[in-house]
């Protein structure tokens, strides 16, 4: 081990050995081999078979800011403000972003806070995302549409009794299906965040505003790193039985909505999502979302996506 | 509040106990009391929130948070520390790295709707993150086996604080609101309040670490600053809301001792409390937590040294 805090960049096998350790089984082993990007931990479990792990936590943590938008010049949206459609699904994503908090909550009461690796992540990504709302929220502010605590507050009051036992009703499904619900959370969290990096993404092409356009692209970065994690705890854990993946099949198939609609009016949902992904353009980007889900573990077939759009009678 | 005295080789002053062998019964089980809460109508919940909006600057907080990272410190000065300082170093970490299940056991609660503690968790979750992280890298350096800690450490996270599930069977059962948010913020600013004695005490014993307890006392004293407004504002001139913290404060408990391994907290106590001068500041604190308004008269951690000294008596 480096004596010096400075020289702690390469974080070497002691420290992630004793990291993990807390992670996985004790019948596990593991092995670390040094390439390009750092420290992967090969993880062996006790028949004998090996799983990299692909998303570098440690990397992740230390690299974790909150978005910036100092260096632009947001008034710019005074000059060329966007128009209301837009504003309306910035809202929306908006209180998305700010209601992580409340969707760590139900994460956190089911035993998939006991590991070190996703306390770390989820404190984090809680606060990544808290910046997304912030970021998004000055610009609603420019154009006269006000997002302040106080809002946020009447909304989560709003959603009452469903919400204030939502963590109760979870602590107790995740007590009798156990770890394996883990399982369920990393991949519902896979999907809302490529379904945030898509919207990002398509939002930006859409106005082609240069300011927000830099700012989404910023945004969607993050969450890119969001999806990195969630999809390799999901392939990770859906690999381990077929069970877990029974499990989460149903869970997506008939509990799963899009990001958001928990939380606001279909209405709302329904703008968004035809905003967003309507049209050929729309349809792949939403195309390309079910097929990462198709693509792991026990998941084939799976199009949750399209599903969401058909229902809503959003076409292609 | 400044750790000013010199280490004191005063090793076999226990921590005063207290003869207050009454309140037995008192932590649990009295929560049927919340009945009589129903007559009192509403929770005026704006009122109380625009009591505590001056002040703190949540946003200064939030935008330029204090993270002590492992690489601020010169590790290589702090080797060969003394194995009673790694102990109450160990504690220290597991007590920080349970912020995120604190984080938890306060949005179960209807505390989550607040948006302004939401937002200052948020960060400050990310604070004590990485202070634990760095107290791990001191434990690292000196070769400190972490796995004794790991245990309580899993447990700490695992468990559910029992203090939370009479929060939620309150919630179901009746409207309380944010009147229990008052209390979470007392026991809050009781949990900062210690720790960050704790931390004075490892610096007055171990001078090596002066320059690493200062880092920590300024995030701290932010963290100070919130809970004591927040607390403040939200228990003036709101009877219910004094009579529940009065409740959960009873309840409290040093941090990480609810979780067994009272023995091995009880020696990291006597090392770092035993000094004669520690009762002074042990009297400070509760006079902090006594000036605010419903909780004349709490004696709050001297009891609970007290229950500690009790325990550990017999000669170590
Ligand atoms: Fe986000
Ligand atoms: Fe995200």
């Amino acid at each position: 081990m480096t004596s010096s805090g400075r020289e702690r960049d390469v974080v070497g096998p002691d420290a992630l050995a004793r990291r993990r350790r807390t992670l996985y089984a004790r019948s596990d082993t593991y092995r670390y081999t040094h390439c390009s990007g750092g420290w992967v931990v090969i993880r062996i479990d006790s028949r004998g078979r090996e799983t990299s792990m692909v998303f570098d936590i440690d990397r992740f943590t230390k690299t974790s800011v909150r978005v910036h938008w100092d260096d632009l010049d947001f008034e710019e949206f005074r000059r060329n403000p966007l128009p209301p459609e837009s504003l309306r699904t910035l809202r929306y994503m908006c209180d998305v972003e700010y209601h992580t908090v409340c969707y760590l909550r139900d994460m956190l009461v089911t035993p998939s806070q006991g590991d070190g690796e996703v306390n770390a992540f989820m404190t984090m990504w809680n606060r990544e995302e808290f910046w997304h709302g912030e970021a998004l929220a000055e610009i609603l502010g420019i154009h006269g549409v006000t997002v302040d605590y106080s809002d946020l507050k009447d909304k989560r009051q709003r959603l009452g009794w469903r919400d204030r036992l939502s963590p109760v009703k979870q602590a107790v499904l995740a007590n009798i299906v156990g770890r394996d619900f883990v399982a369920v959370h990393m991949i519902w969290g896979a999907a809302n965040e490529w379904s945030a990096v898509a919207a990002y993404k398509r939002l930006a092409a859409l106005e082609g505003h240069p300011v927000l356009a830099v700012l989404l692209k910023r945004i969607a970065a993050q969450e890119a790193r969001h999806v990195a994690f969630y999809a390799t705890q999901a392939r990770e854990r859906l690999a381990r039985s077929s069970k877990v993946q029974k499990l989460a099949r149903v869970a997506l198939k008939k509990v799963w909505g899009p990001v958001g609609s928990g939380i606001m009016s279909e209405e709302e949902v329904t703008h968004v999502m035809g905003h967003l992904f309507s049209g050929p353009e729309g349809r792949k980007e939403i195309v390309t979302i079910d097929n990462h889900i198709a693509k792991l573990p026990g998941m084939a077939g799976l199009r949750i996506f399209q599903d969401a759009l058909d229902a809503r009678g959003i076409a292609a | 509040m400044t750790a000013t005295e010199s280490p004191s080789g005063n090793a076999d002053t226990q921590p005063q106990p207290v003869g207050d062998g009454n309140d037995n019964g008192d932590d649990n089980g009295d929560d049927n009391g919340d009945g009589d809460d129903n007559g009192d109508g509403d929770d005026n919940g704006d009122d109380n929130d625009n009591a505590v909006r001056a002040g703190f600057d949540l946003r200064g907080y939030t935008y330029d948070p204090q993270g002590l990272r492992p690489e601020d410190v010169d590790l290589g000065a702090l080797t060969g520390l003394r194995q009673k300082d790694l102990r109450a170093i160990a504690h220290l970490a597991a007590v920080e790295h349970q912020t995120i299940r604190l984080l938890r056991d306060v949005l179960v609660t209807p505390s989550h709707a607040e948006a302004r503690f939401t937002a200052f968790l948020t960060t400050w979750a990310y604070e004590q993150y990485w202070l634990a992280e760095t107290l791990d890298a001191v434990l690292e350096v000196n070769g400190w086996a972490e796995e004794e800690d790991v245990p309580l450490r899993a447990r700490m996270l695992r468990s559910w604080d029992d203090r939370v599930m009479p929060t939620v069977r309150a919630v179901r059962t009746n409207i309380l609101g944010e009147k229990f948010v008052a209390g979470h913020m007392v026991t809050g600013l009781l949990d900062v309040l210690v720790t960050r004695l704790a931390h004075q005490r490892l610096a007055a014993l171990e001078p090596r670490l002066v320059d690493l307890v200062d880092a920590v006392l300024r995030t701290k004293e932010q963290h100070v600053r919130f809970y004591t407004e927040q607390a403040r504002g939200r228990l003036e001139g709101h009877p219910d809301a004094q009579r529940l913290a009065r409740r959960m404060v009873r309840g409290w408990s040093w941090p990480g001792a609810r979780f067994g391994d009272r023995d091995r907290i009880a020696g990291v106590l006597r090392h770092l409390l035993a000094a004669p001068c520690c009762r002074q500041l042990v009297e400070e604190i509760d006079s902090e937590v006594a000036a605010l308004p419903g909780l004349t008269g709490q004696r709050v951690l001297r009891r609970e040294l007290g229950r500690f000294a009790r325990r550990a008596a017999p000669g170590r």
